[in-house]
Protein backbone atom coordinates (compact mmCIF):
# COMPACT_ATOMS: atom_id res chain seq x y z
CA UNK A 1 0.00 0.00 0.00
CA UNK A 2 1.54 3.57 -0.85
CA UNK A 3 0.97 6.09 1.84
CA UNK A 4 -0.93 8.11 -0.31
CA UNK A 5 -4.11 5.06 -0.65
CA UNK A 6 -3.13 4.42 3.14
CA UNK A 7 -4.20 8.53 3.33
CA UNK A 8 -7.14 7.79 1.32
CA UNK A 9 -8.07 4.92 3.07
CA UNK A 10 -7.86 6.37 7.20
CA UNK A 11 -9.73 9.33 5.64
CA UNK A 12 -12.66 7.62 5.26
CA UNK A 13 -12.61 4.75 8.14
CA UNK A 14 -14.09 6.11 11.67
CA UNK A 15 -11.81 5.83 14.55
CA UNK A 16 -13.37 2.30 16.08
CA UNK A 17 -12.39 0.36 12.55
CA UNK A 18 -8.69 1.54 12.54
CA UNK A 19 -7.69 -1.07 14.42
CA UNK A 20 -8.24 -3.60 12.08
CA UNK A 21 -5.32 -5.45 10.23
CA UNK A 22 -5.80 -2.86 7.17
CA UNK A 23 -5.75 0.24 8.94
CA UNK A 24 -2.71 -0.87 11.23
CA UNK A 25 -1.05 -1.70 7.30
CA UNK A 26 -2.21 1.52 6.65
CA UNK A 27 -0.89 3.40 9.52
CA UNK A 28 3.10 1.49 8.65
CA UNK A 29 2.81 2.72 5.16
CA UNK A 30 1.89 6.09 5.65
CA UNK A 31 4.91 6.33 8.55
CA UNK A 32 6.78 6.36 5.48
CA UNK A 33 5.40 10.07 4.67
CA UNK A 34 6.10 12.27 7.38
CA UNK A 35 3.92 14.49 5.72
CA UNK A 36 1.06 12.54 5.39
CA UNK A 37 1.67 11.22 8.54
CA UNK A 38 1.31 14.76 10.10
CA UNK A 39 -1.66 15.41 8.46
CA UNK A 40 -3.01 11.97 9.43
CA UNK A 41 -2.09 12.45 13.06
CA UNK A 42 -4.15 16.14 12.35
CA UNK A 43 -7.23 14.49 11.44
CA UNK A 44 -7.03 12.10 13.91
CA UNK A 45 -7.19 14.07 16.72
CA UNK A 46 -9.88 16.25 15.09
CA UNK A 47 -11.93 13.33 14.75
CA UNK A 48 -11.01 12.07 18.24
CA UNK A 49 -12.38 15.88 19.64
CA UNK A 50 -15.65 15.72 17.53
CA UNK A 51 -16.28 12.11 18.56
CA UNK A 52 -15.82 12.62 22.47
CA UNK A 53 -18.20 15.55 22.17
CA UNK A 54 -20.59 13.07 20.46
CA UNK A 55 -20.33 10.70 23.08
CA UNK A 56 -20.10 12.41 26.18
CA UNK A 57 -23.44 14.38 25.35
CA UNK A 58 -25.70 12.75 27.96
CA UNK A 59 -29.13 12.20 25.85
CA UNK A 60 -31.89 13.72 28.53
CA UNK A 61 -33.96 11.61 30.28
CA UNK A 62 -37.36 13.01 29.24
CA UNK A 63 -35.89 11.90 25.58
CA UNK A 64 -34.99 8.28 26.95
CA UNK A 65 -38.43 7.51 27.99
CA UNK A 66 -40.27 8.90 25.24
CA UNK A 67 -38.00 6.61 22.95
CA UNK A 68 -38.43 3.52 25.41
CA UNK A 69 -42.35 4.17 24.95
CA UNK A 70 -41.75 3.95 21.16
CA UNK A 71 -39.80 1.41 21.49
CA UNK A 72 -42.64 -0.44 23.77
CA UNK A 73 -45.23 0.49 21.71
CA UNK A 74 -43.61 -0.43 18.31
CA UNK A 75 -42.84 -3.58 19.94
CA UNK A 76 -46.54 -4.56 20.63
CA UNK A 77 -47.37 -3.12 17.63
CA UNK A 78 -44.93 -4.77 15.19
CA UNK A 79 -44.67 -8.32 16.31
CA UNK A 80 -43.56 -10.49 13.68
CA UNK A 81 -45.97 -11.33 11.17
CA UNK A 82 -46.21 -14.41 8.68
CA UNK A 83 -44.35 -13.49 5.56
CA UNK A 84 -43.05 -16.19 3.19
CA UNK A 85 -40.02 -14.41 2.16
CA UNK A 86 -38.94 -13.80 5.39
CA UNK A 87 -35.55 -15.74 5.87
CA UNK A 88 -36.28 -17.19 9.53
CA UNK A 89 -39.82 -18.18 8.22
CA UNK A 90 -38.55 -19.76 5.07
CA UNK A 91 -35.56 -21.30 7.38
CA UNK A 92 -38.72 -22.73 9.67
CA UNK A 93 -40.98 -23.84 6.50
CA UNK A 94 -37.53 -25.76 5.13
CA UNK A 95 -36.89 -27.55 8.10
CA UNK A 96 -40.54 -28.89 8.83
CA UNK A 97 -40.68 -29.95 5.28
CA UNK A 98 -36.82 -32.05 5.71
CA UNK A 99 -38.58 -33.07 9.11
CA UNK A 100 -41.50 -34.72 7.42
CA UNK A 101 -39.81 -36.00 4.86
CA UNK A 102 -37.74 -37.84 6.94
CA UNK A 103 -40.22 -39.07 9.30
CA UNK A 104 -42.17 -40.43 6.13
CA UNK A 105 -38.87 -41.76 4.73
CA UNK A 106 -38.18 -43.70 8.49
CA UNK A 107 -41.93 -45.14 8.53
CA UNK A 108 -42.13 -46.37 5.27
CA UNK A 109 -38.86 -47.47 5.28
CA UNK A 110 -39.82 -49.47 8.15
CA UNK A 111 -43.03 -50.90 6.91
CA UNK A 112 -41.89 -53.65 5.00
CA UNK A 113 -39.02 -54.50 6.97
CA UNK A 114 -38.64 -57.89 9.46
CA UNK A 115 -37.64 -55.95 12.60
CA UNK A 116 -34.03 -56.66 14.08
CA UNK A 117 -35.64 -57.44 17.64
CA UNK A 118 -38.30 -59.87 16.40
CA UNK A 119 -35.21 -61.78 14.58
CA UNK A 120 -32.62 -62.06 17.46
CA UNK A 121 -35.94 -63.64 19.58
CA UNK A 122 -36.84 -65.78 16.23
CA UNK A 123 -32.61 -66.62 16.32
CA UNK A 124 -33.21 -67.49 20.19
CA UNK A 125 -36.07 -69.34 19.86
CA UNK A 126 -34.72 -71.82 16.43
CA UNK A 127 -31.53 -72.88 18.82
CA UNK A 128 -33.46 -74.11 21.76
CA UNK A 129 -33.91 -77.78 21.56
CA UNK A 130 -36.66 -80.56 22.31
CA UNK A 131 -35.18 -81.03 25.84
CA UNK A 132 -35.92 -77.61 27.04
CA UNK A 133 -39.23 -77.86 26.64
CA UNK A 134 -41.73 -78.87 29.19
CA UNK A 135 -44.32 -81.20 28.17
CA UNK A 136 -47.46 -80.53 27.22
CA UNK A 137 -50.16 -82.63 24.83
CA UNK A 138 -52.55 -79.61 23.76
CA UNK A 139 -53.70 -77.62 20.95
CA UNK A 140 -51.62 -74.34 20.63
CA UNK A 141 -55.07 -72.07 20.83
CA UNK A 142 -55.89 -74.60 24.56
CA UNK A 143 -52.82 -73.23 26.01
CA UNK A 144 -53.24 -69.69 27.52
CA UNK A 145 -53.89 -71.07 31.13
CA UNK A 146 -51.20 -73.05 30.90
CA UNK A 147 -48.89 -69.94 30.33
CA UNK A 148 -50.91 -67.63 32.64
CA UNK A 149 -50.17 -70.71 35.42
CA UNK A 150 -46.09 -69.67 34.25
CA UNK A 151 -46.54 -66.25 34.50
CA UNK A 152 -47.38 -65.38 30.88
CA UNK A 153 -50.85 -63.73 30.88
CA UNK A 154 -51.12 -62.28 27.33
CA UNK A 155 -50.48 -65.46 25.50
CA UNK A 156 -52.76 -65.46 21.64
CA UNK A 157 -52.86 -67.54 19.19
CA UNK A 158 -54.16 -66.35 15.83
CA UNK A 159 -57.07 -68.79 15.14
CA UNK A 160 -55.54 -70.26 12.08
CA UNK A 161 -53.10 -71.94 13.83
CA UNK A 162 -54.88 -72.12 17.03
CA UNK A 163 -55.77 -75.90 16.14
CA UNK A 164 -51.69 -77.16 15.46
CA UNK A 165 -51.05 -79.84 18.23
CA UNK A 166 -48.54 -78.36 20.90
CA UNK A 167 -45.53 -81.20 21.99
CA UNK A 168 -43.96 -78.70 24.23
CA UNK A 169 -44.11 -75.24 26.08
CA UNK A 170 -41.57 -72.95 28.05
CA UNK A 171 -40.80 -69.40 28.53
CA UNK A 172 -37.60 -67.46 27.84
CA UNK A 173 -36.55 -64.22 28.43
CA UNK A 174 -35.16 -61.74 25.48
CA UNK A 175 -33.91 -58.22 26.73
CA UNK A 176 -35.40 -59.24 30.03
CA UNK A 177 -39.12 -59.77 28.13
CA UNK A 178 -40.91 -63.07 28.64
CA UNK A 179 -41.17 -64.84 25.24
CA UNK A 180 -43.77 -67.81 25.16
CA UNK A 181 -42.56 -70.33 22.83
CA UNK A 182 -44.24 -73.85 21.24
CA UNK A 183 -43.11 -76.54 19.49
CA UNK A 184 -44.93 -77.71 16.96
CA UNK A 185 -44.06 -81.32 15.72
CA UNK A 186 -46.04 -80.62 12.50
CA UNK A 187 -43.25 -78.84 9.85
CA UNK A 188 -40.88 -79.02 12.62
CA UNK A 189 -42.01 -75.57 14.08
CA UNK A 190 -42.10 -73.04 16.39
CA UNK A 191 -44.26 -70.60 17.59
CA UNK A 192 -43.24 -67.61 19.62
CA UNK A 193 -45.69 -65.39 21.22
CA UNK A 194 -44.34 -61.42 22.86
CA UNK A 195 -45.51 -58.16 24.22
CA UNK A 196 -43.93 -56.12 20.88
CA UNK A 197 -44.09 -52.54 22.70
CA UNK A 198 -41.52 -52.98 25.15
CA UNK A 199 -38.88 -53.79 22.66
CA UNK A 200 -40.31 -51.26 20.24
CA UNK A 201 -41.14 -53.59 17.51
CA UNK A 202 -43.98 -52.59 15.24
CA UNK A 203 -45.44 -54.76 12.55
CA UNK A 204 -47.80 -52.12 10.34
CA UNK A 205 -50.39 -52.89 9.36
CA UNK A 206 -51.74 -54.87 12.35
CA UNK A 207 -52.18 -57.93 11.08
CA UNK A 208 -50.61 -57.95 8.02
CA UNK A 209 -47.29 -60.77 7.69
CA UNK A 210 -43.51 -60.01 7.41
CA UNK A 211 -41.00 -62.59 6.59
CA UNK A 212 -37.31 -62.72 6.25
CA UNK A 213 -34.77 -65.73 6.66
CA UNK A 214 -31.65 -66.34 8.93
CA UNK A 215 -28.72 -68.61 9.44
CA UNK A 216 -29.18 -69.91 6.24
CA UNK A 217 -31.59 -72.70 7.01
CA UNK A 218 -34.74 -70.69 9.17
CA UNK A 219 -37.14 -68.97 7.91
CA UNK A 220 -39.52 -66.48 10.00
CA UNK A 221 -42.40 -64.67 9.47
CA UNK A 222 -44.37 -62.77 12.04
CA UNK A 223 -47.49 -60.50 12.48
CA UNK A 224 -48.72 -58.19 15.43
CA UNK A 225 -52.66 -58.78 16.55
CA UNK A 226 -54.36 -57.57 19.53
CA UNK A 227 -51.34 -55.92 20.56
CA UNK A 228 -49.01 -59.38 20.42
CA UNK A 229 -46.64 -60.49 17.93
CA UNK A 230 -47.20 -63.71 16.41
CA UNK A 231 -44.01 -65.73 15.09
CA UNK A 232 -43.68 -68.64 13.54
CA UNK A 233 -40.51 -70.17 12.67
CA UNK A 234 -39.65 -73.21 10.57
CA UNK A 235 -36.44 -74.58 9.17
CA UNK A 236 -37.08 -73.61 5.80
CA UNK A 237 -37.34 -70.39 3.43
CA UNK A 238 -39.87 -67.93 3.04
CA UNK A 239 -41.75 -69.38 0.59
CA UNK A 240 -41.99 -71.89 2.57
CA UNK A 241 -43.42 -70.00 5.14
CA UNK A 242 -45.54 -68.01 3.01
CA UNK A 243 -47.58 -70.82 1.79
CA UNK A 244 -48.03 -72.26 5.09
CA UNK A 245 -49.10 -69.22 6.21
CA UNK A 246 -51.70 -68.96 3.36
CA UNK A 247 -53.25 -72.03 4.08
CA UNK A 248 -52.49 -72.98 7.72
CA UNK B 1 -24.46 0.74 27.00
CA UNK B 2 -27.77 1.77 24.91
CA UNK B 3 -30.76 1.54 27.27
CA UNK B 4 -32.75 0.11 24.05
CA UNK B 5 -33.26 -3.66 23.23
CA UNK B 6 -30.46 -5.07 21.00
CA UNK B 7 -32.70 -4.39 17.71
CA UNK B 8 -32.95 -0.51 19.08
CA UNK B 9 -28.79 -0.09 20.08
CA UNK B 10 -28.44 2.58 17.74
CA UNK B 11 -31.26 4.79 18.89
CA UNK B 12 -28.74 7.00 21.38
CA UNK B 13 -26.52 7.49 18.09
CA UNK B 14 -29.46 7.90 16.01
CA UNK B 15 -31.25 10.89 18.27
CA UNK B 16 -27.81 12.33 18.68
CA UNK B 17 -27.28 12.42 14.97
CA UNK B 18 -31.40 13.86 14.48
CA UNK B 19 -30.05 16.23 16.97
CA UNK B 20 -27.27 17.74 14.74
CA UNK B 21 -29.57 17.67 12.01
CA UNK B 22 -32.60 19.30 13.48
CA UNK B 23 -30.64 21.32 15.66
CA UNK B 24 -33.64 20.71 18.47
CA UNK B 25 -33.80 18.34 21.27
CA UNK B 26 -37.73 17.97 20.44
CA UNK B 27 -37.21 18.28 16.65
CA UNK B 28 -34.51 15.54 17.08
CA UNK B 29 -37.32 12.98 19.25
CA UNK B 30 -39.99 13.58 16.84
CA UNK B 31 -37.22 12.45 13.83
CA UNK B 32 -35.80 9.51 15.89
CA UNK B 33 -39.98 8.39 16.35
CA UNK B 34 -40.85 8.65 13.05
CA UNK B 35 -37.88 6.82 11.75
CA UNK B 36 -39.05 4.13 14.21
CA UNK B 37 -42.27 4.09 13.49
CA UNK B 38 -41.70 3.58 9.59
CA UNK B 39 -39.02 1.04 10.17
CA UNK B 40 -41.04 -1.37 12.60
CA UNK B 41 -44.09 -1.54 10.58
CA UNK B 42 -41.60 -2.51 7.53
CA UNK B 43 -41.94 -6.54 7.63
CA UNK B 44 -38.87 -6.77 5.54
CA UNK B 45 -36.47 -5.77 7.73
CA UNK B 46 -36.12 -8.38 10.50
CA UNK B 47 -32.12 -7.98 9.89
CA UNK B 48 -30.64 -5.45 12.94
CA UNK B 49 -27.72 -3.95 10.73
CA UNK B 50 -30.33 -3.65 7.31
CA UNK B 51 -32.75 -1.84 9.83
CA UNK B 52 -30.41 0.22 10.77
CA UNK B 53 -28.93 1.12 7.51
CA UNK B 54 -32.99 2.16 6.15
CA UNK B 55 -33.17 3.97 9.55
CA UNK B 56 -30.49 6.44 9.11
CA UNK B 57 -30.86 7.01 5.36
CA UNK B 58 -34.43 7.83 6.07
CA UNK B 59 -33.00 10.38 9.26
CA UNK B 60 -30.74 11.67 6.79
CA UNK B 61 -33.58 12.27 3.99
CA UNK B 62 -35.99 14.03 6.86
CA UNK B 63 -33.26 15.59 8.61
CA UNK B 64 -31.71 17.61 5.49
CA UNK B 65 -35.22 19.53 5.43
CA UNK B 66 -34.41 21.06 8.78
CA UNK B 67 -33.62 24.44 9.13
CA UNK B 68 -30.63 25.67 10.57
CA UNK B 69 -31.43 27.18 13.87
CA UNK B 70 -30.61 30.30 15.01
CA UNK B 71 -28.96 29.43 18.11
CA UNK B 72 -28.87 26.65 20.91
CA UNK B 73 -32.07 26.46 23.75
CA UNK B 74 -30.75 23.30 25.66
CA UNK B 75 -27.38 22.35 26.86
CA UNK B 76 -27.90 19.21 24.29
CA UNK B 77 -28.29 21.82 21.66
CA UNK B 78 -25.55 24.00 22.70
CA UNK B 79 -23.00 20.53 22.55
CA UNK B 80 -23.60 19.94 19.30
CA UNK B 81 -24.17 23.28 17.96
CA UNK B 82 -21.19 23.81 16.22
CA UNK B 83 -21.89 20.42 14.12
CA UNK B 84 -25.45 21.82 13.42
CA UNK B 85 -24.05 24.82 11.55
CA UNK B 86 -22.20 22.73 9.05
CA UNK B 87 -22.88 22.25 5.64
CA UNK B 88 -24.69 19.69 4.19
CA UNK B 89 -23.52 16.68 3.13
CA UNK B 90 -20.50 17.40 5.48
CA UNK B 91 -22.56 17.61 8.52
CA UNK B 92 -24.12 14.23 7.64
CA UNK B 93 -20.54 12.76 6.66
CA UNK B 94 -18.11 14.01 9.38
CA UNK B 95 -21.18 13.41 12.17
CA UNK B 96 -21.70 10.07 11.12
CA UNK B 97 -17.97 9.34 10.49
CA UNK B 98 -17.03 10.14 14.17
CA UNK B 99 -20.53 8.45 15.98
CA UNK B 100 -18.78 4.75 14.33
CA UNK B 101 -22.09 3.61 13.67
CA UNK B 102 -21.03 2.96 9.68
CA UNK B 103 -18.00 1.34 8.58
CA UNK B 104 -16.58 3.63 5.07
CA UNK B 105 -17.84 1.38 2.66
CA UNK B 106 -21.72 1.62 4.36
CA UNK B 107 -21.11 5.23 4.95
CA UNK B 108 -20.53 5.98 1.66
CA UNK B 109 -23.45 3.93 0.25
CA UNK B 110 -26.08 5.31 2.90
CA UNK B 111 -24.74 9.28 1.63
CA UNK B 112 -25.15 7.93 -1.97
CA UNK B 113 -21.69 9.19 -2.31
CA UNK B 114 -17.84 7.20 -3.81
CA UNK B 115 -15.65 6.33 -1.23
CA UNK B 116 -13.30 10.16 -2.50
CA UNK B 117 -16.46 11.68 -2.46
CA UNK B 118 -17.04 10.95 0.96
CA UNK B 119 -13.30 11.29 1.50
CA UNK B 120 -13.56 14.56 0.40
CA UNK B 121 -17.03 15.74 2.62
CA UNK B 122 -15.22 14.67 5.66
CA UNK B 123 -11.79 16.68 4.77
CA UNK B 124 -13.66 19.84 3.82
CA UNK B 125 -15.57 19.03 7.81
CA UNK B 126 -12.64 18.80 9.22
CA UNK B 127 -10.96 22.16 7.86
CA UNK B 128 -14.36 23.98 8.78
CA UNK B 129 -13.43 22.11 11.96
CA UNK B 130 -10.50 22.78 12.68
CA UNK B 131 -11.23 26.55 13.82
CA UNK B 132 -13.45 25.67 16.23
CA UNK B 133 -11.84 22.59 18.27
CA UNK B 134 -8.33 23.16 17.46
CA UNK B 135 -8.53 26.11 20.44
CA UNK B 136 -10.31 22.90 22.79
CA UNK B 137 -7.81 20.93 22.30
Amino acid sequence: MSPKSARQFLAIHPPETRDSRKAVRARDALAKSPVLFAEYEAQAALDRETGSVLAGLEVPPAVIGELDARVAASAAHGKRRFNPRDPAMLAVAIGFLLLVVLLAWHFLGRAGVFPEEALTIAAEGAKLRTEQFEVVEEKAGALDDWFVLKGFDRFHIPARFANYQAAGARIFKAENRPVAVLAIPENYMFFLIFDPAPLGIGIHPEGSWQFTEFDYKYAAAIREEKGMCFMIVIKGTSKDLARLVENP
Amino acid sequence: MSPYPQEWSFLTEAWKFALVLTGREAAATALVSGALGAVSKRADLHETERAKRVFFSMLCREGAKAAVVAGPETPAEQALFFLHRLPEPSRQAITLFCLGVFSGEHLAGLLGKSEPELARCLDEARQRLHPILAPIS
